[in-house]
């Protein structure tokens, strides 16, 4: 026993003694500069939202009195919320399912076989160079009601409402589709590479058994890229619970909180009403639900993921 | 079905890929196209396949012309290098994929399957990924996907080229079973002269986009066409010399040579080139009329037969030969005419001997 204690005395003393010689502090010396940023600017602020939660702050965000969990219970009883939470999800599943699909269908045309196919792989790629505040302004004169091109057109065909961005569901169609457009130049490219190692004897196979294309892309490429397809669903449904430049400048929340999506209100209540705690607690539910949608995929999508 | 190949091109814009291929493939039967890598046959095979776009001809069968036909309308089934094998799915369904459009219904597929993987000896493996299996086994999977469709003609584009040596050897007597079985048409494609030789009824020899020469085996053995024929066809290969025939066709002498020997048969007088295939050229240690001295740059011993090495020529020998690396020997050119392939020196083209021979 006592034999056994001394070996681990030893075994502490010399791996302290490592870490104080070795090539860790060397590697901590290296990480502090970002480290110490990440700090600042994420896990501090991350901090303190999960303390403000707790709070009651005064105008200018400091916290005054602790309430528990009061700014939860506040929050989930405001209908306003309820119903953010509801276009947040409609939303969210929206952009990243019509994303992934667009962008495969895409992707699928860009590896055939053409001339100039270089031009059109970066006509579809070219999102991705893009603001999402340049695109908002850009889309929002598309859809303005008097100098707009899109709703004169529209009207054109007969739509009897041209102002779509001031109809609660036409402006949910218009910010989905503007985020659609954002998102999909970098899903387009991530999936093209996959696509690309795809070997091009399968789709001859399928060719001559008379597999038609489309069954070809759910029967060949599907599987084939899932790896890729799982990944982008992963990270398109983050990017996509964090939309904020689109709503702000687009849509402002409007009309009647319809795109009023948790991103948005979360900066609404804080620093439009000055309502730091429950903005604080809708911060942290949504931190929760990104968390959940997560482990979610991870838990159910993961499994029809093929490897190789 | 006779498929009747008709001055089939390929451009890919300035390139010419393949020039003005005919040819007409009987049912039934084992043809290959066989050519150096780069040659276009694999370009023919995937033009009759449909996979890749004819630029001027035609392909025909009795049903009618296929040039423009989609490939699924054409009722062929292909087995590639690579197997194509979808590493997702088992051994069955990868057979099943094969089936898609045949308008079977799912019972018939199930025993098309089965049917086919008995012919490969793959019955047992039926539930495995093709990651679980060997090279050989992967193929004979690829085999069974293309069999189970029960087409009249079965392409195959270079498919034991991935397989190590015995295995291409097990794979192409499996390959020569099943056509003999079954009796479809088979149309294949490889760069490896054995391969072509060992297995077709009829073989083409691509080279440089055109064709060469088409014949049986035995034909392109005996009979090659040109230099290039003569030359790819055979191992070890043909010996090559240069010769002069005297103005009164009697009499010859090879370039470098002072030395003027008699012809074993008349010929007109001229520049030639001759071929001699290795067992034609006799290692031995007299001097005759048509004897060349050498000096012995390497022997190989295979037990049935001895090759002697000297310079860039070859001699087979049956049998095994007592002779040493530096000794001293004579290569006997053959006195049989028939072992004397002429060509054209400017051309290459075989001269035949009804041409080149005066009176005799």
């Amino acid at each position: 026993m006592e034999l056994n204690e001394t070996h681990a005395v030893r075994r502490t003393r010399r791996s302290l003694l490592a870490w104080v010689r070795g090539d860790e502090r060397v590697a901590f010396g290296l990480l502090a500069p970002s480290l110490f940023i990440l700090a600042l600017f994420t896990f501090y602020p991350m901090l303190a939202t999960l303390v403000n939660s707790f709070f009651v702050t005064n105008i200018a965000g400091v916290t005054t009195r602790f309430v528990g969990l009061a700014n939860y219970q506040a929050v989930f009883g405001d209908p306003v919320f309820i119903q953010s939470l509801t276009s947040t999800l409609v939303y969210v599943l929206a952009v990243s399912s019509l994303t992934v699909l667009l962008a495969l269908t895409l992707a699928r045309l860009a590896t055939m076989k053409l001339r100039h196919i270089g031009w059109v792989r970066t006509a579809f790629a070219s999102t991705m160079g893009m603001s999402a505040a340049a695109a908002s302004i850009l889309w929002l004169f598309l859809f303005n009601p008097s100098v707009g091109q899109l709703p004169q057109l529209m009207q054109a065909l007969g739509w009897a409402n041209a102002n779509p961005l001031a109809d609660g569901q036409g402006a949910m169609v218009v910010v989905v589709l503007v985020s659609v457009w954002l998102h999909l130049g970098f899903a387009f490219l991530i999936l093209l590479s996959a696509l690309q190692s795809v070997p091009q004897d399968y789709y001859e196979v399928a060719e001559i058994a008379g597999v038609s294309s489309l069954k070809q892309t759910l029967r060949i490429t599907v599987p084939m890229v899932s790896p890729t397809l799982f990944f982008l669903f992963v990270v398109e449904v983050i990017a996509s619970f964090k939309s904020f430049a689109e709503i702000d400048l687009m849509t402002g929340g409007g009309p009647n909180n319809v795109t009023n999506l948790l991103a948005y209100k979360v900066y609404l209540d804080a620093f439009g009403l000055q309502k730091f705690g429950p903005a604080s607690a809708e911060a942290i539910v949504l931190t929760g639900l990104i968390a959940l949608a997560t482990w979610v995929q991870f838990r159910f999508t993961e499994r029809k993921v093929f490897y190789g | 079905m006779v498929i009747a190949i008709e001055h089939l091109t390929k451009k890919f814009q300035q390139t010419t890929v393949l020039d003005d291929v005919s040819v007409e493939i009987q049912p039934g039967e084992f043809f290959v196209l066989v050519g150096p890598s780069g040659s276009g046959k694999s370009t023919l095979l995937r033009m009759i396949a449909g996979l890749t776009t004819v630029t001027a001809g035609q392909i025909r069968t009795e049903a009618g012309d296929l040039t423009r036909l989609p490939p699924k309308d054409r009722h062929l089934a292909m087995v590639f290098q690579n197997y194509a094998l979808l590493p997702f799915l088992t051994v069955a369904e990868n057979v099943r994929f094969g089936l898609e459009n045949l308008g079977l219904s799912e019972a018939e597929k199930t025993v098309r399957v089965r049917e086919a993987l008995a012919l490969v000896h793959l019955e047992n493996l039926a539930d495995r990924r093709p990651k679980a299996l060997s090279g050989g086994q992967q193929q004979r999977v690829a085999l069974a996907r293309a069999l189970a469709t029960k087409a009249d003609t079965i392409l195959m584009d270079e498919p034991l080229s991935n397989l190590d040596a015995q295995l291409r050897a097990e794979m192409r007597t499996e390959i020569m079973r099943l056509h003999r079985e079954i009796g479809m048409t088979l149309i294949y494609v490889t760069h490896d002269q054995v391969e072509a030789m060992t297995m077709g009824d009829r073989i083409m020899v691509v080279e440089g986009h055109r064709v060469q020469q088409v014949g049986t085996p035995l034909d392109l053995y005996n009979h090659p066409a040109n230099t290039f024929v003569a030359g790819f066809i055979g191992t070890p290969q043909m010996n090559w010399f240069e010769l002069t025939v005297m103005p009164d066709q009697r009499h010859y002498r090879l370039a470098g040579a002072d030395t003027v020997r008699p012809l074993p048969m008349p010929l007109a007088a001229g520049q030639y080139r001759l071929g001699v295939r290795p067992e034609h050229l006799v290692t031995g240690r007299t001097r005759g009329p048509h004897a060349l001295a050498v000096t012995v740059d390497a022997v190989q011993q295979l037990g049935d037969q001895t090759l002697v090495f000297a310079g860039d020529r070859v001699s087979a020998t049956s049998g095994q030969l007592d002779v040493f690396v530096g000794e001293s020997r004579y290569f006997t050119l053959p006195e049989a005419p028939d072992h004397w392939h002429l060509f054209s020196v400017a051309t290459g083209a075989r001269i035949g001997m009804e041409a080149a021979t005066v009176g005799a």
